[in-house]
């Protein structure tokens, strides 16, 4: 069909469709994710629990009446370095007749959580139903440490832990 | 003369329609991620947390305080209000009673939350605290937490399956 010369003119010319602009999102989102990369933890954060609504007082690591009465009561004691006289390592009273020390031969410096690990899981494997025990911390005791301590009861079969700060000084012997 | 002209080609425009797709993916994924409860979960700047093997969920119905205890100084809730140092933990009455008083005030938050909305939530206290810092500052901080009504306590650490293996491997 022929148009008449100013009608020609009038005619639009057929454009390809436009694309929406989209530098200025693009600048958006360019900013905000590595904003928000380095907000976000690579490494696995994790949480161990203390409960003390158990009845018993201290604080059980129980819900409620989890935290039963057992018929030995497993006192693990982290002790630190004091003077001349403690030594960094641990003592666990009441599975024994005496006290099982467990310190580092190799190391003085150093916990021997080996040795605590071993003892737990021969404790574990001699009485199955024991599920409490209560750590008892000296109080230069690194935190790091005493959350290690729990951590290994915890993975021992010790859900209920009983934290506890040592109250009275350490004597020697049971 | 006959003019020469030099055959321009045309720019074709780069379609940034696919990579605009995957960038909303991942800005979706990561606004859903960076929230504020997941910011009470991340390890804070400067400080060394202890590891372990076992990781503990928070209770389902639980709202957490944070208190963060670094070498220097102790910061409570996530503005990190400064409540104190360690010495003063220990020392000052003043500094314990501040901490207690802003425990207490988050659980009774929480109460209220429950009363006006007919929920159960429980008022969990959460411990940011580094590895290097003696115990008898947590047992004081934990003390005030039991005594303001939190009856859940947590510690944050970092997980490490091989920490055990690895404090072996350095004994010997």
């Amino acid at each position: 069909m022929a148009y008449r010369p100013s009608e020609r003119r009038n005619q639009k010319k057929q454009t390809p469709p436009e694309q929406p602009n989209l530098v200025p999102i693009m600048n958006l989102f360019v900013t905000i994710i590595p904003f928000l990369l380095v907000m976000i933890v690579i490494s696995q954060v994790a949480m161990v629990a203390l409960n003390f609504s158990a009845p018993g007082g201290g604080g059980s690591d129980a819900v409620g009446d989890g935290a039963g009465v057992q018929d030995k009561e497993i006192k693990l004691i982290v002790m630190a370095t004091e003077g001349n006289q403690i030594f960094p390592g641990f003592e666990i009273r009441g599975w024994e007749d005496k006290p099982i020390m467990l310190r580092n031969s190799a190391n003085n410096d150093q916990y021997n959580f080996l040795s605590l690990n071993r003892t737990l899981v021969n404790i574990k494997r001699r009485d199955q139903k024991l599920e409490n025990i209560t750590i008892i911390v000296y109080p230069d005791v690194m935190y790091g440490t005493l959350i290690q301590t729990i951590d290994l009861c915890k993975q021992n079969g010790f859900p209920n832990v009983i934290y506890k700060p040592a109250s009275v000084s350490y004597g020697t012997g049971g | 003369m006959r003019k020469v002209r030099r055959k321009f080609y045309e720019t074709t425009n780069l379609s940034i329609t696919s990579l605009l797709d995957i960038l909303t993916i991942i800005l979706v994924f990561l606004i859903k991620n960076v929230s504020m409860e997941a910011q009470k979960m991340t390890v804070p700047e400067n400080m060394s947390l202890p590891t372990t093997i076992t990781n503990q969920e928070l209770i389902d119905n639980g709202l957490t305080v944070l208190v963060k205890i670094y070498p220097d100084r102790i910061l409570i809730g996530t503005d990190n209000l400064k409540a104190g140092t360690l010495q003063q933990l220990v020392e000052d009455a003043e500094t314990r009673e501040i901490i207690y008083n802003y425990m207490q005030h988050e659980a009774s938050q929480i109460a209220k939350l429950n009363t006006r909305k007919g929920t159960n939530y429980q008022p969990c206290l959460l411990i940011q605290a580094d590895k290097q810092i003696p115990c008898q500052y947590i047992t004081q901080l934990v003390k005030i937490g039991a005594g303001a009504s939190f009856a859940n306590i947590y510690f944050s650490t970092l997980q490490d399956q091989n920490w055990l293996q690895a404090t072996a491997n350095s004994v010997q």
